[in-house]
């Protein structure tokens, strides 16, 4: 079974809540005593007994008296083939950094629209964030077509404006479906009233689709994350990002420039010859070898650069606008340094303020200075090495997230 | 990779991350399916070294005799250190009384223990087992999920989690409840132990037991904290449990199942969730885990 990654974004009202619920209902995945606590907890003044099938995801209970998503929810639900996780994450544009939060581990995003409104400026705000984050995957399910009488020509023309958004945000051959969430049509099973509709239904997409990003082989990364000291021995802990370790092999430790030959790889409390991306390992050396938390280590060829400035698109995530006089603490996986905005240029999504600097849910291409030189990646060619978080270390928060380019 | 090899070394690399990144973690462990799977996995993230941190257990006094042996000994196989602190000192200390209810729940005063423990060994990152199938409000809640001083979840104020980057700063008094089973369904957990062999105490699989039935049709086991009524019928059935909490608000299902494979093959088939299945303290309120989880509740 494989494991998919999957998230919904889309304007507030869009139906995203009730497009989980429909997935999580229509495939089984709902135990009775939960589809009974969706209808006693209905707010006042509804109809007795109808299911409201975005209580499935809204658990908090200001987000069942407001009617709206606040903060990410995670649902699960798995089928002979994958087990799917999925972010629900809130359409209010006050909630972007929440979107951000879910959507920065995806496979899958999917954008809500609804049918009788056509694109919106937060469509077009969630699909630069999809593009920014590289998510591999993009459906645009057209939703509410029940309440278009499942007219193909209105589906038609707000495909036609998809695909031209989808150009502009280089988003590769997305996937366009129409819907009906609240009615279920063409979400698990197929809708007679949208006969004319060829393409699948979203559930046979998501499980017919290949879902993995395949990366360059070439390409390793591998960052210390924990020392383990045993018996005179020390085992550099952390996960493989990308490629390949094999004991014998060579590798670059990037700081120092210092070539080493992998002695030993323990996973799964054993030695293995090789280990693949994805996995946590520790990593032996011989005795001359003294890394710390945060180096990386990558392949002789292809290695990462070092610098202390670089070009990065960010999303403010703090109610205190940015300050380019503050240091902030750079945070890459295990890499921690003192860090400075230096200049922000254009914003691609604005805050409805007018500022120069940064406020919450803004994105920007900023470029960024550290105090020493650290080792990094552009975002397209390795996640985790090229995205970081920004910490005020006064108040201790997560000020914004970032990608590099 | 299977879907069981990501789930396992997801929590893998949030053991290590804690384990670097705070100064005194705790893993707080009951005897339960999902704590002795966080032992398994806390092995394999820092073999072959001990475990950078001892192992807790709020001991609420109304836990099942199975639960506690099995955690002894696995501790001592283990040859790891375990801190045990009992709800009773937090109750006597404080003056409480178990509640004048038919099933006294300590629920209440869980919480105010754990805090007390915190604060005694200044811990600044508790991990637990919980995960976010179990239940509405923990589906919200973060990997990394910050507390205040007070041991307050603020659902709306929640650090942003992006890719793997852990914020792991504190203010003073702060601490940080980790999740590293966040994304494992009850189903995974099962599968998981299945594929890892790993022990469980004996009461997860079908054995005799004497249990009264409530009026909802929860079968509670007949033991010395719950009172009886002259009306309750009281029954021997064939029963497990699909989660191991208080004697007090844990109910037993029906099963026959007595191998890891034939409970995975009932949990397929049944059509009540784990919590609805077993807990009674959950049903008070709609918003019962969310309120718990407020005041400190893990």
């Amino acid at each position: 079974m494989k494991l998919v990654r999957l998230f919904t974004a889309g304007n507030v009202d869009d139906g995203k809540s009730t497009l989980i619920g429909r997935l999580l209902l229509d495939s089984g995945a709902v135990s009775t005593d939960i589809i009974h606590g969706l209808t006693k907890s209905k707010g006042q003044g509804d109809e007795e007994g109808v299911i409201d099938l975005a209580f499935l995801t809204d658990g908090l209970r200001s987000e069942r008296a407001l009617g709206i998503t606040i903060d990410v929810a995670y649902k699960y639900f798995s089928t002979q083939k994958n087990k799917y996780i999925i972010a629900d994450t809130p359409g209010h544009w006050e909630y972007t950094r929440n979107m951000f939060t879910g959507a920065s581990l995806c496979d899958v995003a999917i954008i809500l629209i609804d049918v009788t409104i056509g694109i919106t400026e937060q469509t077009k705000r969630h699909a630069l964030i999809v593009s920014l984050l590289g998510v591999n995957q993009v459906v645009f399910a057209i939703n509410k077509m029940d309440l278009k009488q499942y007219a193909e020509a209105v589906f038609e023309a707000i495909k036609i404006d998809l695909i031209t958004l989808s150009e502009e945000l280089k988003i590769n051959t997305p996937t366009i479906l129409p819907m009906s969430a609240l009615k279920g049509e063409n979400v698990v099973a197929k809708s007679t009233f949208l006969s004319w509709f060829s393409g699948p239904t979203l559930f046979d997409y998501l499980e017919n689709t290949v879902h993995h990003q395949e990366h360059k082989n070439e390409l390793l990364r591998f960052q210390v994350q924990y020392l383990i000291h045993s018996d005179g021995l020390i085992g550099y802990a952390g996960r493989i990002e990308h490629g390949v370790l094999r004991i014998g092999q060579e590798v670059l430790v990037v700081a120092t420039g210092e070539q080493k030959c992998i002695q030993n790889i323990i996973y799964n409390n054993q030695s293995v010859h090789l280990a693949k991306a994805g996995m946590c390992v520790s990593i032996y050396f011989d005795n001359q070898t003294e890394l710390e938390r945060g180096d990386v280590v990558s392949a002789i060829t292809f290695p990462p650069k070092i610098g202390n400035r670089f070009a990065a698109t960010i999303c403010w995530m703090s109610e205190i606008s940015s300050d380019l006089k503050m240091e902030y603490v750079l945070q890459i996986g295990a890499i921690k340094v003192l860090a400075k905005l230096v200049i922000i240029h254009e914003k691609c999504i604005k805050n409805r303020n007018i500022s120069d600097d940064l406020l919450l849910n803004d994105i920007a291409n900023v470029v960024i200075e550290t105090q020493n030189d650290i080792v990094f990646d552009r975002y397209e060619d390795a996640k985790a090495t090229g995205s970081f978080i920004l910490i005020d270390t006064d108040l201790c928060t997560t000020v914004a997230a970032g990608i590099i380019s | 990779m299977d879907y069981l090899d990501y789930l396992e070394s997801e929590a893998i690399y949030v053991l290590r991350e804690t384990a670097a990144q705070f100064k005194r973690p705790v893993l707080l462990f009951s005897g339960g399916k999902d704590s002795i799977c966080m032992v398994h996995l806390c092995k394999k993230a820092f073999y072959p070294a001990k475990f950078p941190f001892p192992l807790m257990h709020i001991d609420t006094g109304h836990n099942f005799p199975e639960a506690l042996q099995f955690r002894d000994a696995l501790v001592k196989e283990m040859n790891e250190n375990l801190i045990v602190r009992m709800v009773e000192d937090t109750m006597i200390e404080k003056g409480i009384k178990d509640n004048d209810t038919k099933f006294p729940s300590r629920n209440a005063f869980q919480s105010q223990t754990l805090l007390d423990a915190i604060a005694e060994f200044q811990f600044d990152a508790c991990i637990g087992g919980a995960r976010r199938d179990e239940e509405k409000a923990r589906a919200k809640e973060r990997v990394f999920s910050l507390r205040d001083k007070t041991g307050k979840w603020d659902p709306n104020n929640q650090r942003p989690e992006v890719w793997n980057v852990v914020n792991g700063f504190l203010k003073e008094g702060e601490n940080m409840r980790v999740f590293p089973l966040s994304n494992w369904t009850e189903l995974d957990v099962w599968a998981y132990i299945d594929r890892e062999n790993i022990s469980l105490p004996s009461l997860y699989f079908s054995h005799d037991r004497e249990c009264i039935q409530t009026p909802d049709g929860y079968l509670m086991n007949v033991n010395e904290f719950i009172s009886i009524s002259p009306t309750d019928k009281i029954v021997t059935e064939k029963v497990r449990y699909r989660t191991v909490g208080d004697m007090t608000c844990t109910a037993a299902v029906p099963s026959t199942a007595i191998t890891v494979t034939e409970i995975i093959n009932e949990l397929k088939r049944t059509k009540v969730s784990e919590r609805g299945a077993t807990r009674i303290d959950d049903r008070i309120s709609d918003a019962g885990m969310e309120d718990r989880k407020k005041e400190g509740y893990f």
